[in-house]
């Protein structure tokens, strides 16, 4: 196999994340192609947006002690992001579905992703779209292998690390943080069906991950937007 | 068996699209300076010269070449010079005079230097030898580096340790056009 080729990893409804050798290492391309249905200079306009509030995000993100890949290029020309390719990964929703709640170690992850979150929003960063396939568990140390040793967890040797920063935005106010909340509800209710207690799990541990304080508006503001909703499913 | 003149520069390929090769030299000790910075400066190098005490590692300088030469190529870059355009892309604000004070060399005794390779160019063959220095392994670097100064340079002052520098850095020169440092 060419490793110069890339190699095609994810096809979404916005990108295709290629692996490829780059600068002498494994990377990731993150290529946000065009949509048909929009007028090309639109298009173009909102890729671009897409990929700086990406960038500026995963920059962000780090000054906030999140992990997030490291950036080797933003090429607004090609539509392409190149950053670390974090070959051992798994996915949170990988996770859950292969592991399930039965796993001693679904409460640390749980626990993980509430703190993650907390200190996101904290930054004033909000992801806007947060699901269970935009956060990746690594092991500290990354290996050779693209498998993932459950048993890592019980040592403390995994982190959390955000990504798909496209539709995230800063100096977000305590709505857009409750609504950030509330999207990862939606989105774990409808993938993790069976787990009910995996979001309880996260907000617990997003309230108390910062001993200051100062979160209670935005989760009134979650609850506000969480009833919403539940209005609106109710009527439709 | 005698190893003679292993090489001991390192190479890595940059953006497939310019077919350029970045290879680097690291020399100690180096007598005379002030020629090599003449020749660089009016142009008659074709190379970059570095501060090494600047560098963590030798990728820093790769992504920062990388995106030179993508820019020459679009004729989008900010400096006058592909070299010295690598020299503002290592650095994380658009302060050209202060990029290139920063990162290039003037009395330094200590140089790490950068060539751009093609096909049918590599310069270094004719430069190399009129370094009047010790030539050293690139796994050397760190011995030059300094992490204090180079946070400091970055603004990367508060920063606990150093296993996440690189990953800062580069991701600070990455965006540095559309985020003010
Ligand atoms: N830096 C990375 N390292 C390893 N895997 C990654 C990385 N970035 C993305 N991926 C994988 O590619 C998938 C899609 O990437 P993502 O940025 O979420 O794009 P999309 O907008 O298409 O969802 C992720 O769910 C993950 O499995
Ligand atoms: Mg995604």
């Amino acid at each position: 196999m060419d490793e110069s080729e890339p190699q095609l990893l994810k096809q979404g409804a916005e990108a295709r994340v290629y692996i490829c050798k780059y600068l002498g290492k494994q990377t990731i391309i993150k290529e946000r192609f065009q949509k048909k249905y929009r007028h090309p200079d639109l298009d173009i306009e909102i890729v671009k947006e897409r990929i700086r509030n990406e960038a500026r995000s995963i920059l962000r993100c780090k000054y906030a002690n999140i992990r997030t890949p490291a950036l080797y290029l933003v090429d607004f020309e090609r539509r392409k992001i190149y950053m670390e390719y974090l070959a051992t990964n798994i996915t949170v929703k990988d996770f859950v579905i292969k592991h399930g709640s039965a796993n001693e170690h679904f409460d640390t992850i749980a626990k993980m992703i509430g703190q993650t979150l907390r200190k996101l929003h904290d930054y004033n960063i909000v992801h806007g779209d947060l699901t269970s396939s935009n956060m990746l568990i690594i092991p500290k140390v990354q290996n050779d292998g693209d498998w993932f040793d459950p048993a890592w967890l019980a040592k403390g040797q995994v982190e959390l690390v955000m990504i798909d920063f496209g539709l995230s935005y800063i100096d977000a106010s305590v709505e857009d943080k409750g609504v950030d909340l509330y999207v990862l509800e939606r989105a774990l209710l409808s993938t993790h069906s069976n787990y009910e207690n995996l979001f309880e799990t996260i907000l617990e541990a997003y309230k108390t991950a910062n001993p200051k304080g100062g979160v209670e508006e935005t989760i009134s503001k979650f609850e506000e937007v969480r009833a919403r909703g539940r209005k609106r499913t109710m009527i439709g | 068996m005698v190893s003679t003149t292993q090489p001991k520069y390192q190479i890595i390929e940059l953006d497939p699209d310019t077919n350029t090769k970045l290879k680097l030299y690291l020399f100690k000790n180096v007598q005379n300076v002030e020629m090599i910075r003449d020749n660089i400066i009016h142009g008659v190098w074709k190379c970059t010269g570095i501060k090494p005490g600047l560098i963590i590692d030798p990728f820093q300088v790769a992504v920062a070449a990388n995106k030179a030469v993508l820019d020459e190529k679009r004729d989008a870059m900010v400096t006058r010079s592909v070299y010295t355009e690598i020299l503002y892309n290592l650095s994380a604000t658009k302060n050209i005079s202060q990029s290139l004070l920063k990162f290039g060399i003037h009395k330094d005794m200590h140089i790490l230097f950068c060539f751009l390779v093609t096909e049918d160019q590599d310069t270094s063959s004719e430069i190399i030898p009129k370094i009047e220095g010790e030539m050293c392994s690139m796994k050397d670097l760190s011995k030059f580096t300094s992490f204090e100064e180079t946070k400091h340079v970055y603004k990367l002052n508060h920063l606990k340790g150093n296993e996440r520098l690189l990953d800062l850095i580069v991701s600070k020169m990455a965006t540095k056009a559309f985020v003010t440092h």
